[in-house]
């Protein structure tokens, strides 16, 4: 009874109220309705900065709600007016670049850094070691000592179908079957409630943490929305309550996403904002102390450099005793066929020298390079080159006294007295030089020395020298050609002889006081009349004479006679020749 | 993308698994489906118009044995009661799953009745099998060996779960 009393006073309450209400606005309801809907505008516009300014400070949301719209228009202004844009980010994008490239190095240079830093410090030799035996990656090992705690990937899942709304990470690989391991979740997640479901009423057993020894699945739970955090290390609380501010603040904003979601994953991508911020990490007090020198690492990298510096500096010595040694092909007589590096410091070398050209291991040593390094192989030859044939003439010339050797120019020119016989053998010696012709010329100024050898003989060896001129002379024979008395070229070379062989003696015999005269013998063989013949014979005694006068003889010692045909009675042959007798006797 | 979950029933032994392997190559292990009574592939389809991820929860054989799990029904898009054209007894059970499977579930359900590159050796007429595949969106004969009718059967469930 009194329950009725109450709710009628209730009810009648209610009734005044909505009679006043009446009395109070009534029939101006609309107009008020209408007033603030045409003032709308003003009043809005009087406080929406302050609004906006004292909603971002409450609560910071306004990013979460602008930062999707601003992209979303930002996103369309640039698709629809392109070239604008580019006309705007144009000048901009120079420095961006140069910006964005001293950022890359800043960050390779500190990734290379931390690289080093935990893989060449003991402590890092240590925690690779520790991984190994743990069984878990390095990279999860070093996160797991450097932080306190590290949220690696955080999924947003639809609580009652268990697919996937949105997920982030830090590392890429990690979300590939982040759907899969949703769906498998929410099915773990349905198996346990069912399993553990010891409470009689309706409300579910759920799972909170799935954790392991270092590793644990934090599950928190709203009304439509799952939020998983994988996290490495132990999760304080406020994290932990921070996960659920997020995922709740995520069901407020996507309130209509989510009542209207049909499998539809893209609405929920603008969740990655909230999901990022889940993204959290704390150092381990360790790993912010000040960093440690990597002792380790320096030394490796000392001992590198060294070994690299070694290397550089035998490859250096090798290239300059490379470029020095191929010095030696500048050098007379020297040809280098092939030079090569061997192994790291060392040449070898295949050339051809000639005899006459330095040594080479004594220019190697003349030239401060060590003859260890320098492997030789050394074929000879007879080099034409100037310098070489000058030397081997020097040479020549060295092996006669008497004899020098002068330059005119690049023109050689021995001169000097020898010995007839000597003179004979350096004409010879020069003439086997290669690369000399004229020998001629070479040799012109050499003159015979017999004299004056001979004035310094006693008597004996100066009669036996007459002796042996008298031999030679009388041992020349000049040949002609048939009925013909002209000398020839041969003929004129044995007369030249001839003629210093009888000035030779005729000195001679001023010495051994003797008178001297060269008897001329013309001959000629039978063919034609016995008169022609003889005048024949004569005259190529004249001819021989006359040429002999022009050489200097003085005329008194010559007689020329013509024998007329001589043949020999053995062949028959006829002489058709000049012989010469030198005759002597004792001055009166 | 749009992702739809879709649920695989039927008594043990009608070849879900086998089915869901014909169709997919799955990244966990088999050990899942005995542990916890599912095990969860995903397949993208291709309608031309759009492109559908079906979540394939292939939920473990239910017998008399082994209660029906309601929960893994739930938010499901639509889901096939598997059978076996040579055991009469798959369709008993599989009706029997349907049963329960619709006190929790509205979804529309497709019956499949595989293993049909063998004979049939079960006692249905055609009438009573119609009659049975009057209760479904429709009614697929498949074989997991051969993989007859395994594509249109998922192309098919994607289109239904779209609706």
């Amino acid at each position: 009874m009194t329950k009725d009393v109450k709710s009628t006073t209730r009810e009648s309450d209610q009734a005044d109220l909505e009679k006043l209400r009446e009395i109070l606005l009534g029939n101006e309801k609309q107009q008020i309705k209408q007033v603030l809907q045409d003032n709308a505008r003003q009043v809005v516009g009087d406080v929406v900065i302050e609004a906006l300014h004292d909603r971002q400070r409450q609560d910071g949301g306004l990013n979460s709600v602008l930062v999707p719209i601003v992209e979303k228009s930002v996103e369309k202004s640039v698709n629809d007016h392109s070239d604008q844009f580019v006309g705007y980010l144009y000048p901009l994008v120079g420095r961006l670049v140069r910006k964005s490239v001293t950022a890359f190095l800043a960050e390779f240079l500190e990734k290379t850094n931390e690289l080093i830093e935990n893989s060449l410090t003991f402590k890092g030799i240590a925690w690779r070691f520790k991984a190994w035996q743990a069984g878990v990656s390095f990279s999860q090992y070093v996160a797991s000592r450097t932080f306190v705690f590290r949220v690696e990937q955080v999924l947003l899942i639809h609580a009652d179908t268990g697919i996937l709304l949105n997920s982030v990470s830090r590392n890429e690989s990690d979300s590939k079957n982040a759907d899969l391991v949703s769906s498998m979740l929410t099915a773990i997640n349905d198996f346990v409630a069912d399993s553990f479901n010891v409470q009689n009423d309706n409300s579910e057993q759920n799972l909170e943490v799935v954790k392991t020894e270092d590793f644990s699945l934090v599950i928190k739970r709203g009304p439509q929305l799952v939020l998983v955090a994988a996290v490495t290390g132990n999760i304080p609380q406020d994290i932990s309550t921070q996960f659920q501010v997020s995922l709740e603040y995520i069901h407020k904003l996507f309130a209509k996403e989510i009542a209207e979601f049909c499998g539809d994953t893209i609405p929920f991508e603008s969740t990655e904002q909230q999901l990022q911020e889940c993204l959290v990490a704390e150092l381990h007090p360790d790993a912010e102390k000040k960093k440690k020198t990597p002792f380790l690492a320096i030394f490796v990298v000392l001992l590198v450099l060294c070994g690299v510096g070694y290397f550089a500096w035998l490859s250096y010595e090798q290239n300059s005793l490379f470029d020095k040694v191929s010095e030696l092909n500048n050098e007379p007589g020297i040809v280098i066929n092939e030079i090569e590096t061997l192994g790291i410091s060392e040449i070898s070398v295949q050339l051809l020298r000639d005899p006459l050209a330095i040594n080479v291991e004594q220019w190697i040593t003349e030239n401060g390079l060590n003859p260890a390094l320098v492997h030789i192989e050394e074929t000879q030859f007879l080099s034409l080159e100037a310098d070489i044939v000058k030397s081997r003439l020097q040479k020549i010339a060295d092996r006669y006294s008497g004899v020098s050797l002068q330059w005119m120019d690049e023109t050689p020119q021995l001169s000097g007295t020898l010995p007839n016989n000597l003179r004979q053998q350096l004409y010879r010696d020069v003439q086997a030089i290669p690369g000399i012709d004229n020998v001629d010329n070479l040799t012109r100024n050499v003159t015979s020395k017999e004299i004056e050898l001979a004035d310094e003989k006693s008597p004996e060896i100066l009669e036996a020298l007459f002796e042996i001129n008298a031999a030679r002379i009388d041992s020349t024979q000049i040949e002609f050609a048939q009925g013909q008395s002209a000398l020839s070229d041969d003929a004129k070379i044995q007369l030249d002889q001839l003629a210093n062989t009888l000035k030779n003696s005729i000195e001679l015999s001023k010495s051994l006081e003797l008178n001297v005269g060269l008897i001329i013998m013309g001959a000629s063989d039978s063919s034609g009349s016995p008169q022609f013949n003889q005048s024949l014979s004569r005259k190529r005694a004249q001819m021989a004479q006359q040429y002999l006068i022009e050489r200097g003889i003085e005329p008194g010692y010559l007689n020329a006679v013509g024998l007329g045909v001589v043949e020999l009675k053995t062949t028959g042959e006829g002489a058709r020749k000049v012989i010469f007798n030198l005759i002597d006797f004792e001055a009166k | 993308m749009i992702q739809k979950k879709i649920c695989l029933l039927g008594a043990s032994g009608v070849g879900k698994t086998s089915l869901v392997k014909q169709y997919v190559e799955g990244i966990f292990s088999e050990k899942y489906l005995t542990t916890i009574g599912v095990k969860i592939d995903k397949k993208q389809v291709d309608l031309g118009v759009e492109q559908v991820q079906l979540m394939l929860w292939d939920i473990e054989g239910i017998d008399r044995y082994c209660g029906f799990q309601p929960k893994y029904l739930r938010g499901a898009s639509a889901y096939i009661i598997v059978t076996d054209q040579t055991r009469s007894q798959s369709l008993v059970e599989g009706m029997e799953i349907h049963r329960m499977a619709r006190e929790v579930s509205d979804v529309p359900s497709l019956l499949v009745i595989n293993k049909c590159d063998l004979e049939v050796a079960w006692h249905w007429t055609e009438g009573e099998l119609n009659g049975y595949s009057k209760e479904f969106v429709g009614c697929f004969t498949t074989s997991a060996k051969t993989g007859e009718q395994v594509d249109d059967l998922f192309k098919c469930l994607a289109q239904i779960s779209l609706k």
